[in-house]
This record gives structure tokens, sequence and C-alpha cells, in this order.
């Protein structure tokens, strides 16, 4: 799977469901997957068959032919997935892209100086000590 | 075929025309005004620059299509049809009933080309950006685990919290979790839950993708601007919310110390402070007066007003002005 930040994929809520099929049994085939998250799905196995297709032309999922039948597993690890969504996420805001549809507490690319830091804390330790005072 | 072209083309000219002079006027007055917004409450701040960021383009636009209204009326029912008044001869009519005869002036689309690659590309660069960051962020939120109080905590060392405009709960970080005591930890979400009862990130898209109009510097401060202004509402409605200004002002200390101090703030500089001297500033003085809304709800609806007063006379002044081009 790729490793630069643009190239996340993103996944659909039925990839999800199979990519955690997949992370949570290690290996699985169509069959077992549509089982497993088609049925309660109301969905058909071509249904699954196509989202494993989908998740392995994705790079997330690597595939093996037994039989006649291909067996799915998955090509990361969750946390590494994880890992990988929140680095395209929080690093684009670490980089000085500011991203409108996310607000963030503290601006991550904004890096105040110790110094303001200081003199900040500073003040407001001086007023609680005031409003301690003089209630 | 052809006069639908040339009513596109006018079209095209006409808002990058009235978005220029607004954008103009902006870039003029704003100067002046921005101390004045200094002393306004946040809330109202906020407010009045996002009509400022949204204004050249949305402007235009408006005052565009009513020039227009005459025209596309008279198509939808003839008996509004204001060709007959004056005939169609001897004037180029502004009319998609009886369009004009002509596609434009081959200037004219050269122009319209100019306008299209430099403000519309733009816009859709950003229009796509912003959908592919909604379904990141979605992603983001998704596997974030669920946790008591509507927050969806992610595992990673960065002291994350943040609201967005594709979820309604609030992320924070495991990190954050651990380094922040409860009571700051409540100030930081009330913080974020503001924003979401506020609608903040839906406002910075809209404020983003419609700031097209703007010079571009003049668009880099009004979103800074916008963004400090977001903040500080925030701030004040966690304050409320926790009832201690001076806790929320501790919290947004202890997380910017988590960042580590650095050299030159990146982003979200305003006021010639970083914001969060800015913000911290504020939450130690009394709160700004916030103002009636009543007082914006009649400059609205004066300028809505003397905007439609202004469609039909204006409609004619295009008309007039049109074929005075043409000869």
């Amino acid at each position: 799977m790729s490793k630069t930040r643009h190239n996340t994929p993103v996944l659909g809520e039925l990839e999800f469901a199979v990519m955690d099929f997949l992370w949570r049994e290690g290996q699985g085939d169509v069959r077992a997957a549509h089982q497993a998250v088609g049925a309660q799905r109301n969905i058909t196995s071509n249904t699954v068959q196509s989202t494993l297709k989908r998740l392995h032309d994705k790079g997330l999922a690597r595939r093996t032919k037994v039989s006649h039948a291909f067996v799915y597993a998955p090509a990361c690890t969750r946390e590494g997935f994880h890992s990988q969504v929140l680095d395209q996420v929080v690093g684009g805001l670490m980089h000085g892209q500011p991203d409108a549809v996310l607000a963030a507490f503290v601006d991550l690319a904004e890096a105040a100086g110790p110094e303001q830091l200081e003199r900040l804390e500073a003040l407001v330790k001086a007023r609680m000590r005031d409003s301690e005072v003089s209630p | 075929m052809s006069g639908f072209l040339g009513l596109f083309q006018f079209f095209v000219l006409s808002v990058a025309m009235l978005a220029g002079v607004v954008a103009l006027a902006t870039a003029v007055v704003y100067p002046q005004l921005r101390p004045r917004l200094k002393t306004m409450g946040p809330a109202r701040r906020a407010r009045l620059l996002t009509v400022l960021c949204m204004a050249p383009l949305v402007l235009a636009l408006i005052q565009t299509g009513l020039l227009f209204a005459p025209g596309v009326l008279g198509a939808v029912w003839p008996e509004l049809d204001h060709c007959l008044t004056h005939g169609l001869g001897g004037h180029v009519p502004l009319c998609v009933a009886h369009p004009p005869g002509s596609a434009g002036a081959w200037l004219g689309w050269i122009a319209v080309a100019g306008i299209l690659g430099g403000v519309g590309y733009p816009l859709v660069r950003d229009l796509t950006r912003t959908w592919r960051s909604a379904r990141m962020v979605r992603q983001l939120f998704r596997i974030a685990e669920p946790a008591d109080g509507g927050l969806r905590v992610v595992s990673s060392p960065m002291p994350l919290a943040a609201a967005t405009a594709v979820a309604d709960d609030v992320l924070v970080s495991t990190s954050l979790v651990d380094a922040l005591s409860p009571r700051l930890l409540t100030a930081v979400v009330a913080h974020e839950r503001a924003h979401l009862r506020r609608r903040d990130p839906l406002r910075r898209v809209f404020a983003m993708l419609l700031s097209a109009g703007h010079l571009p510097p003049m668009r880099r401060t009004l979103l800074a601007d916008l963004e400090l202004a977001c903040e500080q509402a925030s701030d004040e409605e966690a304050a409320k919310s926790v009832g201690d200004r001076l806790q929320v002002a501790e919290a947004l200390l202890a997380v910017a110390r988590m960042m580590g101090g650095g050299p030159t703030p990146a982003v979200s500089m305003a006021f010639g402070a970083t914001s969060i001297e800015a913000r911290v500033d504020a939450l130690l003085a009394p709160p700004a007066p916030e103002g009636r809304t009543s007082t914006e709800v009649v400059w609205l609806l004066a300028a809505s007003a003397l905007a439609i007063a202004a469609a039909s006379p204006g409609h004619h002044m295009a008309e007039h002005l049109i074929e005075h081009l043409a000869r």
C-alpha cells in the first residue's frame, strides 16, 4: 500500500465493514465475507465480491487464488491504516495547509514561542490569584 | 443559440465587473474598518466577516441575476414580457425569450476565458480539495473510537481536539485526554461543541469557497480574521458553559504548551498577534458587547429593497450599454 500522505484511500461504509472482517479474521473468501458482512445488509455476494476487488485495487487487500476462488487478506494492519488516515488529515494541518472542513482547538501549524507562552501563563496565574483574593 | 451565448458572455462579464468593484471597495475600506471590528463581540464580528468574505461573488451574482430577472420572467410568463413595452427593434435585448442576435464580441470571449480561468479554476480546485478533505475527515471520525459525551477518540501523539462540518461529534486524541486534567478537558470539549452549535466549520467552508472574488491578499486577511473571530466566539461560549473564562484560557495555553514552543507562527495571525495571544487576551478581559442582530436585519432588508428596486432600471441600462458596445 502506498505510503504517501495524499494517496490514503477513502473507504465507503461497506468497504469499511469488509476491511473490519479481514482485520478480525485475518483472511477470508467471498462466501465468508458475505456471511459476515453481506447477509445482515441484504446485499448479494456479487456486491461483496466487487467490494473485495475494489479493496484489492486500492491496495488495502491482497489475494491469492486457492482452487477456483480468491482468498483475501489485509495488506496492512488496522493500526497502520488508521495511522495513515490521521497522518493525511493532521499532516496537512501541521504543514500550514488550513483545512476549512476541520477546526482544531489550537491551530496545529501555529507554534507560539516559549517566551510568549510564559508571558501569557503568568498573566493567567496572576488573574487567578487576584480572583482568589477578592472573589 | 448564438443569442444565448451572447447572454452568457454578458452574464460572466457583469458578474466579474460587479465583483471587481465590490472587491476593490473592500480592499480600500477594510483597513479602516478593521480597528472598529476589533471592538465588537466576536460572534457579531464573525457574522460581518462572513458577509464580507462572500460579498463580491454573492452580491455580483445576485445583482446580475436581478438584471436578468425581467427577461427571465418574460420567458416564463408571457404576460410579463417587458420587451413588448419597448419593442425589439433599436436595441439589444437582455432577454431569454428574445435573446440578442449575436454571440457577443470576440474580445468579450477572451475576457470570459480569462475570468473563468483566473477565478473559476481556483474555485473548482478549492471545491474539489474540500470535497476530498471532507471524505477523509469523515473517514477519520469513522475510525475514531466512540466515547462518552459524544466524543470520538483517536490514537495520536498530537494534542488534537477538533470539530468538523461532516460529523456531530468532537474529535480528541488520546494524548490530549491523557495529558489534560478533567477540568481543562471539559473546557476544550465545551469550545469544540460551541463550534458545532455555531456551525463554524460549515461557515468556514462557504467563506473559503465564496471569497474567491476578493483580491488574494485581502482574501487571506479576511479568512484569517474570520477564523480568529470564530475561535474567540467559541471561547466565549465555552467560558459561559464552564462558568470560568480563566479555565478556558488555561486550557488554551496547556494545549499550546503540549505542542511545544517553536518559531514563527505559520497561519492564523490576525490583528498583529498570534491567535493564541489574541484569544488569551480576550479571555482575560471582560466580554465585548455583541450588539443587536436587529440592526443587521434592518441593513439587510434595506439593501435587498434597493437591489430589487434597481433591477428594472438596471436591466434597461444594461441593454443600452450592450447596444452601445456592440456598435
